[in-house]
This record gives C-alpha cells, structure tokens and sequence, in this order.
C-alpha cells in the first residue's frame, strides 16, 4: 500500500531528475514526503516491522534525492532543510542499514554548502562528527582541501578547482556562488599587498575573462588605472601613527580610578 | 576522550590544614572507626541542616584511599538499621566486590570489631546515600565499572523518592559516577535522557550543586560525542546560576566552554576560558590541568601567541604535553614538513584526546608564523625564495598566500608582482603607536577584575559571634 | 536509547509548507521535547506562530510543545499561557515534575489576580481557562479527602463560597472548621476579610449539630459583636446544667482575652437580656458593668485613672427567678472580679523581703535613681498580692522621694493593689477629662495624660488620634510630645494596616520624638504578626536614621512585632546587637527580652550573654532586664548564676548607676508577684493580651526618668 506507493512515487522522482526536470521533482517530492511520514519504522517512533529495511531505504534515498533537487534549483531553504533531515536520518538509522552510497557525496556537498555560505563555525562543527576515515575519502578531503585553501590565501587554487570541474554538477553549482566571492577576497588582497599590477597579471589572477571585465571591475573599486597598470592605494602612507588617542587614555584612567574605589 | 584522573576529584576539595592532621590520626585509626567517625559527623550536619557537608567530604576524600570492600561490607551491616531498603542491596554487592580480593584483616580491624557494637545503626537518609557514595568510590577505584553501574542506577532510583536539601552535596556526587560508570563501560549516551530529567529537577528545587554538576556531565556527554552544537544550545540555554557554588565546577565548566568555543573558531574567548580554567584548578589537580593546557596551546597557536618554552618545563606536566610542544616547534619555525611530520608522529594522540581537527588548522598559523620571520629576517626576498622556504608547492601559490596573510596584518610587507619579490615595511617604533597603551590597559582591567572576583568571592563568616561564645566558654 | 539523536530534523520539517508534515513534525516535536527542548527552543518563534495561525488544525498541539519548551527555559508564565491554550491536551492529572509545576504556578497567579481584584479593586481580568483549572484543582482535593488543603486553597483566593462548599462537603465537619478557623487567625493578614470570612465560620458554626461555643465566642469577640455574644450566653443560661457551666466557662475565656469595652457591652447586653425576658428591676447590673475590669500590669498608672472597685452585690429580689442570679453571676466573672478573687486566693507570697532589704542596704539612699528602682522592684514583686508590708514599713524612707520618684512610689502602691481602670474602656468622657488635663500643657502631667489618652483609647484607632498629633505638633514640651506619641501607638494597638497612613505621617516628621512614636506605632500596630512589611520598616530605621532614640525604639519595636514566633527574634536582631551605636545594642537586648518573655530560650539569652558584659551602662542596664523577662519562671538551676550577678552588681560600689537600676529591676522582675507569676503575653487560647502588651510598652518607658 503505502510502500508501493511510495516506491512508484520514488521510481517516478529518480526519472525526472535524470531528465533535470526540477520542477516535476519538487511536486512528486512533495507527494512523497507526505506519504513517508506515514510509515511507522521511522524514527523517531522507531517501530519495528517486517517491511521495516524496505521503509528506510526508500526514505533516505527520497531524502538523498531531495538534497541533490535543492541544490540544482539552488534553493539555500530548501538545501538548508533537506541536508538537515539528512544528517539526522543517517545518525539515526546508522545501527538499522548498511552504509548508503552516497553517504560520503552528500557530506561533501554539505561540508562545501557551508563553506560557500561562509558559515566556517558551523562547518568546523560538522566536521568535528566526521570520523577521520572519513575525512580521508576523496570526497570529503577534497573540500577539506578547499577550506585550507581558502584560509591559506590559495585562491588560485581554488578558482582553479572550480573551473577544472571536478565531481559533479552539483559541485559545480555550488562553487559558482564561490566564484564571486573569492573574486572579492582576491580583490582586497591585491589592495593591500600590492603598490601597482599591470593589468594582465590583474586579470589572470581574479580570473576574469577580458580586460573589459577587469576595467570594469577596477572602475567599481575606484582604482586609477594608468598605462595599463592598476594602482592600489597603498597604506603605508601612515608615516606618522599617532600616539594613543587622548580620549581614549581619559576613560581608561577614570575607569581604574572607579574600579579601585568602588567598594564590591 | 581523554579521562581526566578520578584524583581530582578526590583532591580537588583542598584538604584544609587541620584536616592533613586528621588524616594523620587516620592512618593511626582503622578504616573503620574512621568510616563510623564520619557517619557521626554526618548526622550532627543534618541535625543542624547544613546543606555544604565541607567537613564530611574531606574525611571521606582522606579514607578513600584505605577501603576495602571487606571493610565496607562490614561497616555497611553495622550502620545502616535493618528497616533501611537498601541495605540488602549495598552488602550483596560489597561482598560480591570482596569476593574477588583476598580480604586481609589486620589486627587494627580485629581491635576496632569492638568500636563495631558500640556504633548504633542509623536509618538518616543521608548515611544511607553516603553508603552509597562510598561503595561507588571504591568499586571505581578498582576498576569495576559494570558493578558501579549497576549500582550507581540503583542509588538513583532511591535518591528519586528523596527530596532533602542536606541530600543534595552527596547527590550531585553520586550523578558524577554514575555518568562515570557508564562512560566507563562505553554507554554514555543512554544516561543523557536521566541526566536532563535530573537537572530540571535540580533546578526546580533550587539545588545549585546538582543544578552545576549536571551541567557540566550533560556538556561532557555532548562533546564526548563530538555534538557541540547541541552542548553550545543546550549551554546557553540552560538555566545556571550567574555565580557557580562550587569551585570546581566552575574550573569544569570553563574548559568545556573554552572546548566549546575552540571548535567554534571564536579563539580569543577560547582563550581566555581555558586560560582562567587552567589558573583556578587547583594545584592537585594535575590531570585536568594537563587537558586544560594541551587546548589552550592549540588555541594560543592559532591564536598566532607562541607559548614559551618555559610553559611546558613545568613539573608533572612536561611529560604528556610533549606532543605539543614539538607542535609549538613546528609553529615557531614556520616550516610545513617539520609541522607535517609532527603531525603524522602523533596522531593516535591527537586523536585519542580529540584535538586532531584543532592541529589540522594549524597548517595555516604555520605558514603565517614563517612568512612573520622571513618578513623579519629579509628586508626584501623574491617569492620563489618564499616559496622554497615554507615548503610551498608553486610560486604562483605563494603569491596570493603571501597576499592574503599581508591583508590580514600578518604580515608587514608590500608585494611586487613584476619582480616577483616581497619587500618588508619598516618597522616602526612600538612607542610612539598605541600599542603599549592597550598592552597596559589589559593588564591593568585584569588585575581589576582579580581583585574584584577576590573580593565577592569572601564570604562573612556567619558563625563567627558563636565561635567566639564558644571559644570564650571553653 | 533517545529515540532521536537530535531535533534539528523535526524542526526542519516545520518551515515545511505542507499542513502534514507540520502535524508530523509537532506530533514527533511533543514526544522529545523533554530531551531537545534547548534545540526547539532556538526555533520557537515558528511553533508559536503555529499556535496563532488561525487555520492551523493542530493549535492545541503547538500549544503544548511551546509550553514545555518554555517550562524548560524557566519561564513558567508563558508555559501556563501556553497550557492553558492547550485545552485538553495540558491534563491536570498526569503526575510529571512539569504538569505539578504548572499548576503551582498557575495557583499562585490566580492568588495574585484574586487579592487584585478583591483587596486593591482593581478590575483585572481573570482567564476563565485559570478557574477552571483551579476549580478542578479544589475538586480533586475533596475527592481525595483533602479537605485542609482545599481550605488553605479557598482562603488564599478569597472565594468564601468556595470556603463554604468545602466545609458543609467535608466529612469531618468540625475540624475542618477548626483548622480554618486557625488559619484565619493566624494566616490571613488583610484584616476586612479575615472579618468576613469569620462570619461566615460562625454561621457554618451555628449550623453545626454542636456547636462549639467557646469558639464561636472568641470569633465574635474579635467581630467586636457583643449582642451576639449576649444572645449565645442568655440561650445557653436558659439550657441545662451543661449549657450553663459552659456559659461561665466562655465568661472566663472572653475575660482572659481582656477586651475591655467588649466586655462591658456583653455586660450591658445581657442586663437588657434579662429585663426583657424576667420584666424585672435588674440587679445593679450597670455601676458593675461600667469600668470595672482588672489586669495585671506593670506599668505606673496614669495620676487621672479612676479607681475602681470592685462593687459588692445588690441584694438580688426574692422573686427573681435562678436565672437573676446566673446572670450575677456571669456578671462577676466578666467583670474580672471572680478571677481576681480566685488569684488571690490561689497566690501565696513567697517574695522574699531578705532581697529588698539587702538592695535597700546596698544602695545609697539619696540617689534617686536607685531609690526609685528599688521601688520599681518591690511593686513588681508584691504586684497583685497586696502586700505593701515594705512600704509601709519604709514610709520615711520612701518620702525622701523627690519629684518623679514620689509618683513612682505611688504608682508602685497602685500596681500592688491591682488598679488601673480605665484601659481600653473607650470611654469618651474620660477622654475629654484628660485631654482638658493635657491642655493645660505641665510638663509632666502633660506626659501622663498623653499616654492615658492613649490607654484609654487602646486598640481603638479613633480619629481622636489626628487631634492628638497635631497636638503634638504644637507644644514644646519634649515630655508631653513623647508621652502623646505613645499614647498614639497605644491607640493604633492592633490595628496593622489600619495604622499604615498614621505611621507615614509620623515617620517623616522631622521631630526626632514623633519619628520614634512611629516606630512604636510600627510595633503596636503589628504586634504579633510578624508581617515583614513591618519587620523590613522597622530595620530599615535601625539602621538608616540619623536619632539614636528612634534607632534604639525601632529595634525595640522589632521585639514587639516578632513576639509571636519567639525562636525568630534572636536571629533577626543577632547582628545589632553587636553594633558599635550603644543604644542600637540597647534596643537589641531589650527586643530579644521582650519577645522571649517567659520563654527561656537558649538563644536569647546567649545572645544576651556578651551584652551582660558590654562597656556602655545602658547596655548592661537593658542586657539585665531583659534577661530577666526571659528567664521568669525558669527553674531556679539556671538562674542561680544569673542572680549571683545580678547580686555582685547590685552591691559593688563602682558600678554605674544605669546598670544597676537594671540589675535591681531584674531583681524585682525574676520575683515577680511573690514568685508566682510569669510573663505571659498570650491567653490560654493563643490570642495577645492586650493589656500584657501594652503594659510591655509603657514599662519600657521607664527609660524617661
């Protein structure tokens, strides 16, 4: 009844994906979660029953499939949502199946949807559950690899990733909102570190495409470009760096004079 | 998950100088007397509703050493009176435990069989717990934690139907080795659920020693299982006390919240929780202030402070701080090899005390810390240089690494990209700038807020005008 | 195992935009709330929001999820605002820690916007999900036979229809109405409805097969209702044997409670009583009714007091039926005359004369200071036997009394021979006479009638009072301004809340004697109650006032209103009494003397111990008294010591006066009434003598020599 329902929704889900036809995958998905839930294997009701494996299986691959639509249509709630039931699918049936597949792909792409939303604390807490087998498989260490880059300052290494397409499609779709933003970081580095660029070296390194792009780009910044140089505003025009600030010391001072005479 | 030694607990209550003479006059009586010496003072304490039992403590903690479960199982028929429930229970598994040991009966227990019928037994409550705790104690001491665990759920069934406030010290006791037992025997994650019941309980009934310690085993429980996004929500939204009762449990809370914020990148306040964790603990408490201090060198080095030297020279600790130490080499020297090095040798170490994730992002401080001395040492060097130096693959990489790590003020330097090198600023008088300015602010505010916690932290003594009576009477 | 490992996922699934798996995921969201409540706790915001959504299906649902998250986080309102949106689903009956707790919560706000509504009338509105919740609360009580708990409920809310339902359901009727009875006197601190709800326990009384009419007597005698009393005493003269001796026995009780006026109407009432039903010339029912009434106090008399004797019987008429002469009776025992007689009888003099003879011998003669002591001593010994061999015998002595003194000796004579009419009679005529006294503005004179004023009126809280204040504003004279202000707080005696307005008024004077009227206000007012408004006023003047005499009098007063749990007393006033200000520690001993007063507790009198020993006079002056008033009637074991040092002060030379006025007071006070009396404050039936009380304060005036 219900299982057969939900295995012919689920057969129906796989098909529209592999055609990408996001939007059939969001109404059947939407049909099948809704009979999921009535299964009663499920946690956290966790009762046992005969057709018990068969439920769970079939929920999580719904759910893996549910992911992998979300970050196609590049929903952040509905990747937000999907990953969430996810994680807390596979901890909770870890004793119940055997290992899905994709359980590593999906981790991959979890760890990297946070990093691409800039959320390093969460990531780092969610890498903490993540055994160190784990972290070895190429999946999970790629993105591990990215993250380091990312702190380093590699940002060529990361573009170059990005553009070298690697893994999958979803991969891909995720690093494309990377781009930008390594683009900035790249940007401000440039900024402080350097007095002046020539342009070439300035579009190669931001990885854009034409020196139109780049022009553009320094216009936005308000970098003067000159004979074809970029020039950055250098800070080490602070020559004089001014003792403490007065009003600053005057507070710190009346605030020790406080302090001392306060009784607690 | 590094264990943290059983000793601090039993050392951490600080045995105060008349009670080292105590203990003296303790090695001198037999486990016995001492055990009914303790069942004395317990209920003097309940007569007078104390609700600290500081005094029944510290003689347990200097006893502890010499139980035996012979000892117990006859202390246990005598004391307790025979309508107590649990008494069959407590002298079953005393002599279960006393079954595997050769019971050695010295002649000072021989004597003190006469003390034996002179002690009346007892059915307070409180001793009844207290037998408990003890049982609990050494069936710990001696490695039987399946036993412990079984008792231990025992005991908390019948602290369940009790609801007294001079209960409470012995309690919050007895949750910790509960929750010991079962980390022991590798269940830990059963006993969440009793756990957060306990600690709504204790905070409906105001018990801020249980309200404290449950807390502390609830948060140990989460990052035992690396779930720190629970333990940081449950953390902040736990309803605690804003000043903790108890020393200890504060010194325990401040490592698992400085635990908490390491992971979470936040390293300045890491730092400074594990930091004021390290100095509370008291001086016995050797084995917690190791743990404390291998995450604080972590936090330091990512923090880009490079411990000294001298830190890890200390006494007792060198020791199994010395993983970490060579870690800090590594740093100092800015080398990637060496640091990869180090961190292959002890990675079962890192592993076992959780901090591998902690040492995989120092790859990072490394490279900034070398390109710091190079910065230092060249005035002007070409990156292909760099990038030999540091180990790095490509000079492409170094460019933008170099770049970056001068954005974030690592570095005081200026790239040219033409010539591919990197010139260094000068360095600039540290005087005429702010920065002493701060340096003494911070010491000075830390030094305020020292004297201040000192100051809260006296309490008027409450018997004092009768102390005087009674010193004036005698 | 927990059945999930964390909720995140749950929660998820609520920004979900389908219906179902909403439900689902609050469904699942209730069964683990107790485990992840600090997880869902971040998310709250989208299950409340499900509780408003008018459409939602499963509001009740919502409801309950958010209220246990809330009962986690500590905030117990929002979780009963919550349950009680839950409806069905919040069962009152299931015993979790969570389901108790809300309902104690919810109790204590019904409390709160009960007292709000009835006692600050306001209009608060009141949930009516909140009474139903108490109601079934009140149901389960009686269902289970918990018929005090069920009082205890009703009195605190203020429903006395409750109250009545749950007496005439009760199975044991009578004690039922017993223990509200007490919880009335003793719990209830509003005063209008602690009347209220005594009217409704004596008609429930009444309505009881067998009444209790002792009982029914007191709360009427607190109901200040005489023809009621009247009423019960003439049915029960005109019943059987039984009935009557219990009649006298009541008679006897109302005595003990010593409300004078009361007592004269009840007289009054019952003369009429009988003319109505006998038709005949009453007895002289009326000079015995009016003033006549005895007591025991030590306190000097006021010069314009009436003498009162106590009048022999008029020849009863032959025709007159028993029931005349029942009612003469009743008529002695209520006019204190039969009690008296019966405690003289009862007293034998063991006061030892050795005593004042060796104090006399010890003191010098001509200082007034001690002589008057002494004769403090003798009056308080022989009070009430009629004694007064030692005076007469030292006549001459006595006359080289000067001035104050003189008036002391006779008052001692007074107190001797029992007298002191006049208190509490309400008597307005007298009133007028001693105002016209007061007027006349002598200084001492002017005193005495401040303070006779002020007994005359006790209890009362006339308007009178503003006269008498405002009077004080007016004169100069420091004396008649202290003598009016206490006279004051005798008026105010009881009254507590009643006093409030006076004892603001008072308190801000700038006069630093009208400020120490009001402490005494304060203590009057509230004696008794220990109602920690007044505990809180009365330490915050301790501390915080710039007079010694009104931080020393507001200390004191603290014994006043702590008198009724005495164990408390010593611990409240432990730290002033090592205050470095003498006359804070002053105010100390004495409090501590006065509210343990014929306890012996141990406390009290360590307490006392150092202060026996303190540098300043005074101290040890108040430190010894109030001892005294401690230890009376204790075994003479542990007062052997403390009368060898009273002995040792007395006799040595060079021990200040102050303290050995003290030591020679206590002297008198440990013998008090040839040994055979004690301090008592209360009745037999727990209710404050009044005249006790108030002879407490006015002693303590002795200060003003």
């Amino acid at each position: 009844m219900a299982l057969q329902e939900s295995a012919a929704l689920l057969a129906k889900l796989k098909d529209a994906y592999s055609k990408n036809d996001l939007k059939t995958c969001s109404s059947v998905l939407d049909q099948l979660k809704v009979k999921l839930i009535q299964f009663p294997s499920l946690p956290p009701v966790n009762q046992p029953s005969p057709t018990a494996q068969q439920e769970l299986t079939l929920t999580r691959e719904a759910l893996e499939h549910a992911c992998c639509v979300s970050i196609k249509q590049q929903d952040e709630a509905a990747m937000e949502r999907a990953f969430v039931q996810l994680k807390v699918f596979y901890e909770d049936t870890r004793s119940k199946l055997p290992p899905s597949p994709q359980e590593t792909t999906l981790q991959g792409l979890n760890l990297l949807r946070l990093l691409v939303q800039n959320r390093v604390a969460e990531f780092h807490t969610e890498l903490e559950l993540i055994t160190p087998e784990t972290q070895a498989l190429p999946e999970v260490a790629h993105v591990l690899q990215m993250e380091r880059w990312l702190m380093e300052g590699a940002y060529n290494k990361v573009l170059a990733s990005s553009q070298s397409g690697t893994a999958t499609d979803l991969h891909a779709q995720l690093m494309s909102q990377l781009a930008t933003t390594v683009r900035d970081e790249i940007a401000s580095c440039c900024e402080k570190a350097y007095t002046q660029l020539k342009l070439a070296d300035a579009q190669r390194m931001m990885m854009f495409d034409n020196e139109k792009a780049i022009l553009a780009y320094a216009a936005e910044h308000n970098w003067p470009v000159q004979g074809g140089r970029i020039f950055f505003q250098v800070e080490g025009k602070a020559g004089k760096v001014e003792g403490p600030p007065p009003l600053a010391l005057i507070n710190n001072a009346l605030m020790y004079a406080k302090e001392l005479e306060r009784i607690v | 998950m590094v264990a943290e030694k059983m000793d601090t607990d039993k050392q951490a209550d600080g045995p105060a100088p008349e009670t080292e003479a105590k203990a003296g006059q303790a090695r001198q009586m037999s486990p016995l007397e001492a055990l009914f010496g303790l069942v004395n003072v317990l209920e003097t304490s309940v007569k007078l509703k104390e609700t600290k039992m500081g005094r029944v403590m510290r003689i347990c903690a200097s006893t502890r050493s010499q139980l035996s479960p012979e000892t117990l199982r006859a202390f246990f028929s005598t004391v307790l009176a025979d309508d107590v429930e649990s008494k069959g229970f407590l002298t079953a598994h005393a002599e279960q435990a006393s079954a595997g040991q050769v019971a050695a009966m010295d002649t000072s227990e021989a004597s003190s069989s006469g003390k034996a019928e002179s002690q009346k037994p007892t059915n307070t409550p409180e001793v009844e717990i207290m037998c408990f705790m003890l049982l609990l104690m050494n069936l710990l001491d001696n490695k039987k934690a399946q036993q412990a665990k079984e008792v231990s759920i025992k005991a908390l069934q019948r602290l369940s139907t009790l609801n007294r406030r001079t209960l409470d010290t012995i309690a919050a006791r007895i949750y910790f080795y509960y929750a010991w037992s079962h980390e022991q025997t590798g269940q830990l994650a059963d006993v969440r659920s009793t756990l957060l019941a306990l600690h709504r309980t204790t905070t409906l009934r105001h018990d801020s020693i249980g309200q404290e310690t449950l807390l502390n085993l609830l948060l140990r429980n989460y990052l035992h299982y690396g779930l720190y996004d629970q333990a940081e929500k449950f953390r902040s939204k736990a309803q605690k006390e804003d000043v903790f009762r108890s020393h200890q449990q504060y010194c325990r809370y401040l490592y698992y919240l400085g635990r908490i914020r390491a992971i979470q990148l936040e390293y300045s306040e890491a730092r400074d929780c594990l930091q004021q964790a390290s100095r509370k603990a008291p001086t016995s408490a050797l084995g917690f202030r190791v743990t404390a201090d291998k995450w604080l060198t972590l936090v330091r080095l990512l923090l880009g402070e490079v411990p000294e030297r001298a830190e890890f020279a200390v006494p007792g600790l060198s020791q199994p701080l010395q993983p970490y130490y060579e870690v800090t080499q590594a740093v100092r020297r800015g080398n990637l090899d060496a640091f990869a090095q180090v961190a292959a040798k002890y990675d079962a170490v890192f592993r076992a005390d959780a901090t591998r994730n902690l040492v995989t992002r120092l790859h990072q401080n490394v490279l900034r810390t070398g390109l710091k001395r190079i910065s230092m040492a060249y005035s002007r060097i070409s990156l292909a240089d760099v990038a030999a130096k540091l180990a790095l693959p490509s000079v492409e990489d170094t460019e933008c690494i170099v770049a970056k790590a001068i954005r974030d003020g690592g570095v005081d330097a200026v790239l040219d990209h033409d010539t591919g090198a990197m010139a260094s600023k000068e360095t600039q008088d540290v005087y005429v700038s702010s920065e002493p300015a701060e340096a003494f602010h911070a010491r000075v505010a830390f030094c305020l807020d020292l004297h201040n916690e000192a100051i809260k932290a006296m309490r008027y003594e409450v018997c004092c005008s009768r102390m005087r009576a009674s010193r004036r009477r005698q | 195992m927990a059945a999930v490992s964390s909720a995140s996922g749950l929660l998820s699934l609520l920004s979900e935009p389908s219906d179902t798996l909403r439900s689902y995921a609050l469904q699942n969201l209730d069964r683990v709330v107790h485990e992840f409540w600090f997880q869902i706790s971040a998310s709250i915001a989208s299950v409340e929001a499900l509780y408003e959504d008018e459409e939602f299906g499963q509001r009740e649902l919502a409801a309950i999820v958010a209220s246990k998250v809330f009962y986690h986080l500590g905030e117990l309102d929002d979780a009963l605002a919550y349950a009680l949106g839950a409806g069905k689903l919040f069962d009152v009956n299931e015993q979790s820690e969570y389901v108790q707790t809300l309902i104690a919560r919810c109790l204590d706000q019904y409390f709160e916007l009960r007292l709000k509504q009835v006692e600050a009338k306001q209009d608060v509105q009141i949930d009516p999900r909140l009474v139903s919740i108490v109601e079934r609360m009140l149901e389960r009580c009686c269902v289970h036979g918990q018929f005090e708990q069920a009082v205890g409920v009703a009195l605190e809310a203020r429903r006395l229809d409750k109250l009545e339902e749950i007496i005439q359901r009760s199975t044991d009727g009578l004690r039922t109405l017993k223990y509200a009875l007490r919880c009335c006197q003793g719990l209830i601190i509003n005063r209008d409805f602690r009347q209220q709800v005594l009217r409704l326990l004596i008609r429930l009384y009444e309505a009881s097969r067998s009444p209790d009419y002792v009982d029914i007597c007191q709360c009427l005698m607190f109901l200040d209702d005489a023809p009621e009393v009247a009423k019960i005493l003439h049915s029960l003269l005109t019943g059987t044997e039984d009935d009557e001796l219990l009649a006298y026995q009541t008679c006897f009780d109302l005595v003990e409670n010593e409300m004078q006026s009361f007592l004269t109407k009840v007289g009054q009432k019952c003369r009429q009583n009988l003319i109505q039903t006998q038709g005949s010339p009453a007895a002289p029912a009326a000079e015995e009714g009016g003033g006549a009434a005895a007591m025991d106090t030590d306190a000097p008399a006021p010069a314009s007091s009436e003498p009162a004797q106590p009048q022999a019987d008029a020849p009863v008429p032959e025709h007159v039926a028993r029931h005349a002469s029942k009612l003469s009776k009743v008529k002695n025992i209520l006019s204190g005359q039969t009690p008296i007689g019966m405690h003289l009888d009862f007293l034998h003099n063991h006061a030892d004369l050795q005593i004042l003879k060796n104090i006399k011998g010890a003191i010098d003669s001509r200082n007034s200071v001690a002589h008057s002591a002494t004769v403090f001593a003798n009056a308080i010994m022989h009070s009430g036997t009629t004694v007064d061999m030692f005076l007469r015998e030292n006549m001459d002595w006595l006359s080289r009394a000067t001035n104050w003194a003189k008036f002391s000796a006779t008052a001692g004579l007074g107190v001797i021979h029992r007298w002191l009419a006049g208190l509490g009679t309400n008597d307005d005529e007298m009133f007028e006479d001693v105002k016209n006294i007061l007027y006349t503005d002598s200084a001492v004179a002017g005193e005495a009638a401040g303070i006779s004023m002020g007994l005359i009126m006790a209890g009362t809280a006339t308007d009178k009072a503003t006269e008498m204040l405002a009077y004080a504003h007016d004169t100069q004279h420091e004396k008649i301004i202290r003598g009016i202000v206490l006279g004051l707080a005798l008026v105010m005696y009881g009254r507590e809340e009643g006093a409030e307005t006076l004892v603001e008024q008072m308190s801000r004077d700038q006069d630093p004697i009208i400020r120490y009227g009001a402490m005494y206000v304060l203590g009057m007012a509230y004696r008794g109650t220990s109602n920690n408004g007044a505990v809180q006023k009365l330490l915050h003047f301790a501390v915080s006032d710039v007079s010694d005499d009104v931080r020393r009098a507001a200390v004191l007063c603290l014994g006043f209103v702590l008198m009724n749990a005495p164990q408390q007393c010593p611990r409240i006033v432990a730290l002033l009494s090592e205050s470095f200000n003498p006359h804070v520690r002053y105010g100390a001993a004495m409090a501590v003397g006065m509210a343990c007063a014929g306890t012996g507790l141990k406390d009290a009198v360590a307490l006392l111990e150092p202060l026996l020993l303190d540098g300043v006079d005074f101290v040890r002056q108040g430190a010894y008294i109030a001892t005294a008033l401690v230890m009376v009637q204790q075994p003479e074991v542990r007062l052997a010591s403390f009368r060898k040092r009273l002995d040792k002060s007395i006799g040595n030379k060079h021990e200040e006066i102050m303290a050995k006025l003290g030591a020679i007071m206590a002297a008198g006070i440990l013998d008090a009434g040839g040994r055979n009396v004690g301090i008592g404050l209360r009745s037999r039936s727990g209710f404050f003598r009044r005249t006790s009380v108030i002879g407490l304060a006015v002693f303590t005036q002795y200060w003003c020599v």
